[in-house]
């Protein structure tokens, strides 16, 4: 929420200047040194069946065309602190899948991949999960900088638990494909209390379907994806790489999340 | 602590070593000369003002900050002679054998007289002074320089000043000699002001209209200044016309201005009224967008003082600023930030030898945010608030010696941040703890002539700054996790640090046009700026130094030589520096700096160097008159946290740095102006390559600041058109037709802000290309394009 009120702020006035005074964007010609081929682990497990994914892939270079190459034919294993193993099988190019898997809450799982010469490996405690308890669907004719088309907004509301630091990342999906950005929280200001994320015109149709995704997500996490979070803007502090959990020499995370989720479709305009 | 103990031994016996060696010239019969010296139309003092002997031009004196002067000198004749950059000087004969009080009255030299008497004025003040590292702008001078919306500047026409560079394009904030902008002690009427800028730093809050005098230390401050790392700017607002009622105003694209000055009660005192508002706002209504249309966008200032002459031993002085900004979007979004300073100052003149001033002083900078929809509102806010005593003697020992002594005294309240939530909102309200300091300080200075050709200014500062309860105070592991948390109650001091800080200025005069000057200045800074944006953010927050937060320090050495050349009419400088800076402070970068009560664990240390050169060649006489500054420089940081604990240069770097400053007069009304300004592009962080977390593009960054923004240049022009100041009338007497001042008197100024339309990279964003997502681009914001403007002065 602060970040998003300093993201404001701060777009605001820029804005301002930016339609008062014409200041002007180009595209320009940056000479930038090849960045390193690095492996990409972008892995999570749930408690949700059937949710846990674990995508290999590497970086590219920053200009580049080519699409990301995935990792393929690794052995990848999550093991529980009770000692079981399971076993993710390639189930398409860089994706691993276990369909049997679901996480318990409080169990730390440790992730473990040997691809070619390299093997990494990270942990990560499952927290307790949270669940949503109801998603509004904000709707407002008014809109946003003086747009007369219908605007909508969410918010998901939920408990925060108390005598606890929660964390928390946000995943709205609309027909199935994730909307930008990475939204986490942290109950700082809202320990213990009912309390809702907003998110502000998101576009959307009547009819559409939406899924929203609820983690509850351990502090390295946090940290991780508050870095994307901020990641690309120009008034970013100190603009950097996000400190990874991975130990072996990889780009990306690994986190057990405690999932909860809701699904709804946009009523149509006369039931709004 | 032996150690500490010996190396404060070590000063004093200097210390008092030099005071003997003046003493000894002290032993004949010595009466006193002293008084004021004063603008003869405006009643203003008129500090830096000098006095001289005429039979031995060494020996002198100059008006202090409030325009009083006293010399020692053996019973005898003399003439004096007082003098002062654009005024006429003054001769007078004296037969010294008893204490003499002359309070002198200076007359402005018209335009025209200072192109012809060129000798009698004391216009080799920059060969004579035993200051070097130093900045002034004439409040005047500045009118006529073009400047962004015409919006006259003192800090914008700093930065024209080599090594002193903008924190950005259009930013009032700026670096000094590769220091941060929070190493910079800015102070209003001896007020610390804690935010300069109005609207995300474009433009200072200084209204010009209500100022005098505006002096940047860049090194080799005093030892009556402490506090800040950096640099001193040292603003002194007018007094107000003791003589006559006076009106200035003006009406410009962004703001107007209007500033009253007169007298209190029979030329005793004088009071002057300032205030100016913009109008940014007016601009919206034109806007077609509803919301646009509703937003408020304005800031304002608003400038007191008000002196008065008490007998002839005292005067007092009582100052205040208030300015705020204020932001809002329609009735979701509100934000207001500003200052407020209040000076009441005390002058007391003990015998002619002996001046005092006493200063109590109050300076706040406070923030607010509002946010959401009423009933369920949120608001966060922050503040410093400083209660401040200052006493300061300047005794002038003899003809060879002034001392300055004092002590400092500063109560630092900070609210780190509070949130304040209505009954429906989302959040609970929060408050992270107050933070309470002391700092402390006394400090000794010795300003002595040595000989005719070398003077020396050495003077030692011992500060002493407590962290105070009450509070929960935190300590952290080396992962910022809190190990240990102590409760102290009101005034338990938490931690106590102290340092001496010796200041030494030396000049040697080579001959009557040229000089060499030289410095070395320790300083240490306590309170410490967290900024949570690149760019200039109202949001920053002030932190003391704590049990996890070391006090900054600084050693810098400088060394300049000084020549003028044909008869005064050109400056020339050139100054080399070497800084070295320690327990500088950077962020994790996971950082959360706003409402964060373990902020401190976010934090990282580290050191820095800053090293240069710098040019400077000024023309001040003629039709022509302006200035050329270059610096070559380099400032660097190590952290162990950053690019695996290498030297990297600081966001400031900047290799090159040139202004130019030129102004040409065509007539007595009509001058033009033109400065151009290059400097190589900031240091700064950009990705190398990318990849994808959960579907999305991630940034993969390279090294801190490994990449350089693009060079920035712009030309500004300018035009200032006077109308007539004469009027035609028949004097009824003799019935001829004379040339009458009308008392009416307005200009227009016309400006041009980067005049060839240079796009300017303000920010570098990487976006995807339009048409095809999978690729990505660099995309440049330039934030002023070719920027007119016009600006209506008068006065009566």
């Amino acid at each position: 929420m602060l970040l998003a009120l300093k993201k404001i702020e701060l777009v605001l006035i820029v804005l301002f200047w930016i339609a008062v005074f014409s200041s002007c964007e180009k595209v320009i010609d940056l000479k930038l040194n090849d960045a390193r081929q690095q492996i990409v682990v972008d892995a999570y497990v749930s408690n949700l069946p059937n949710k846990s994914v674990i995508r290999l892939s590497k970086s590219e270079m920053l200009f580049s065309t080519s699409d990301y190459s995935s990792i393929q034919n690794a052995r990848v294993q999550i093991i529980s602190s009770q000692g079981d193993t399971f076993m993710f099988s390639e189930t398409a190019e860089g994706l691993y899948t276990n369909s049997t898997f679901s996480g318990i809450e409080g169990e730390e799982y440790s992730l473990d991949i040997a691809w070619d010469t390299v093997r990494i490996s990270a942990q990560s405690r499952m927290p307790q999960m949270v669940p949503i308890d109801s998603v509004e669907l904000v709707v407002s004719q008014s809109g946003f900088m003086g747009n007369t088309e219908p605007a909508y907004s969410l918010k998901v509301h939920y408990t925060d638990p108390a005598n606890e630091t929660n964390y928390y990342r946000f995943d709205v999906y609309k027909n199935d494909s994730l909307y930008d950005g990475f939204v986490v929280s942290k109950d700082l200001f809202y320990n213990g209390i009912s309390t809702y994320q907003f998110f502000m015109n998101y576009e959307m149709q009547p009819q559409d379907t939406i899924h929203v995704v609820l983690s509850a997500i351990d502090e390295a996490n946090y940290n991780y994806f508050l870095v994307l979070s901020k990641s690309g803007s120009p008034f970013n502090i100190a603009p950097g790489n996000p400190v990874s959990n991975l130990n072996g020499g990889a780009l990306g995370y690994f986190g057990a999340f405690a999932q909860s989720e809701k699904i709804f479709i946009v009523p149509k305009a006369e039931e709004q | 602590m032996f150690f500490r103990w010996q190396m404060i031994r070590h000063w004093v016996f200097t210390l008092l070593g030099l005071v003997c060696f003046g003493a000894l010239s002290a032993q004949t019969v010595r009466f006193s000369v002293s008084g004021t010296i004063r603008d003869a139309l405006s009643g203003e003092d008129l500090p830096g003002a000098t006095l001289q002997i005429k039979s031995n031009s060494a020996f002198g004196v100059s008006a202090n900050a409030y325009g009083y002067y006293s010399l020692q000198l053996p019973q005898g004749n003399y003439v004096l002679i007082y003098s002062y950059i654009g005024y006429k000087s003054i001769e007078i004969d004296v037969q010294l054998n008893e204490n003499k009080v002359l309070n002198i009255e200076l007359e402005p030299a018209a335009e025209e007289l200072q192109e012809v008497e060129v000798i009698s004025q004391r216009e080799d003040a920059n060969v004579r002074a035993n200051e070097m590292a130093v900045a002034s702008v004439n409040v005047k001078e500045i009118e006529s320089i073009p400047v962004l919306f015409g919006e006259k500047d003192v800090l914008k026409t700093l930065q024209l000043m080599p090594g002193i560079k903008p924190a950005g394009e259009g930013s009032s904030g700026f670096y000094v000699r590769g220091g941060s902008s929070d190493e910079n002690l800015i102070l209003l009427d001896e007020a610390p002001v804690y935010s300069a800028s109005h609207m995300l730093g474009f433009f200072s809050i200084f209204n010009s209209n209500a100022l005098r005098d505006v002096k940047l230390y860049k090194g080799g401050m005093g030892a009556e200044y402490g506090g800040r790392l950096s640099s001193v700017l040292d603003i002194k607002m007018k007094d107000g016309n003791v003589k006559n009622t006076e009106v200035n105003g003006g009406i410009g694209l962004i703001s107007s201005r209007l500033t009253i000055e007169s007298p209190l009660i029979a030329e005793k005192g004088a009071f002057i009224v300032s205030a100016r508002r913009t109008y940014a706002d007016v601009f919206t209504i034109f806007s077609k967008d509803e919301a646009i249309k509703n937003a408020q966008l304005y800031f304002y200032d608003f400038n007191l003082k008000a002196n008065m002459r008490i007998g002839e031993k005292d005067r007092i002085f009582v100052s205040g600023y208030v300015g705020r900004d204020k932001f809002a979007y329609d009735e979701h979004f509100g934000f207001n930030w500003g200052n407020i300073t209040a000076t009441v100052r005390w002058n007391h003149i003990f015998n002619p030898r002996l001046f005092s001033n006493t200063s109590f002083i109050f300076s706040k900078y406070s923030y607010q945010i509002l946010a959401g929809p009423r009933d369920s509102r949120v608001s966060i806010g922050s503040h410093i608030v400083d209660y401040h005593l200052k006493h300061d003697y300047q005794f002038y020992q003899n003809e060879h010696s002034t001392w300055k002594f004092g002590l400092n005294l500063i109560h630092h309240t900070m609210n780190p941040g509070n949130l304040n939530s209505e009954e429906n909102s989302m959040f609970n309200s929060l408050e992270v703890e107050k933070r309470y300091a002391l700092e402390t300080a006394v400090y000794v200075s010795n300003e002595q002539k040595i000989s005719s050709a070398f003077s020396l200014n050495y003077g030692l500062r011992y500060s002493l700054f407590m962290q105070l309860g009450p509070g929960n105070i935190y300590s952290f592991n080396q992962y910022g996790d809190v190990i240990d948390t102590k409760v102290y109650n009101s005034w338990q001091k938490v931690v106590a640090y102290q340092g001496v800080e010796p200041r030494v200025n030396g000049n040697l005069i080579i001959n009557n046009v040229s000089s060499l000057k030289a410095f070395y200045a320790h300083t240490k800074q306590y309170m410490h700026l967290l900024s949570n944006s690149s760019s200039e953010s109202p949001t920053d927050i002030w932190l003391p130094s704590s049990n996890n937060v070391k006090p900054s320090s600084a050693d810098q050495i400088g060394l300049g030589y000084y020549r003028n050349f044909m008869q005064n009419t050109f400056e020339f400088s050139v100054e080399t520096y070497y800084k070295n800076m320690h327990d500088l402070i950077d962020y994790k970068i996971d950082a959360q700096v706003t409402l964060n009560p373990m902020v401190e664990a976010d934090l990282v240390f580290g050191k820095g160097r800053a090293y240069g050169f710098e040019l400077f060649i000024k023309k001040r006489k003629g039709k022509l008159s302006g200035w050329l500054g270059y610096t070559l420089s380099k400032t660097e940081r190590r952290f162990e946290a950053i690019n695996n604990n290498h030297w990297y240069p600081a966001k400031q770097d900047r290799t090159h740095d040139i202004a130019l400053v030129l102004m040409y007069r065509l007539s007595d009304r009509v001058q033009l102006s033109a400065n151009w300004i290059y400097y190589t592009g900031n240091a700064v962080t950009f990705p190398e390559g990318s990849y994808l977390i959960n579907g999305q593009r991630v940034l993969l960054y390279a090294d801190r600041n490994a990449y350089r923004m693009p060079d920035y240049h712009r030309l500004d022009l300018g035009l200032n058109l006077k109308t007539k100041e004469y009027k035609t009338v028949t004097d009824p007497l003799t019935g001829r037709v004379i040339q009458q001042k009308k008392r009416f008197r307005s200009s227009w100024n016309f400006s041009v802000y980067n005049a060839y339309n240079r796009e300017n990279a303000y920010a570098i964003t990487f976006e995807p290309v339009e048409d095809n997502s999978d690729a990505l681009q660099a995309v440049q914001l330039s934030l002023f394009k070719i920027i007119p403007s016009v600006t209506y002065n008068f006065s009566f």
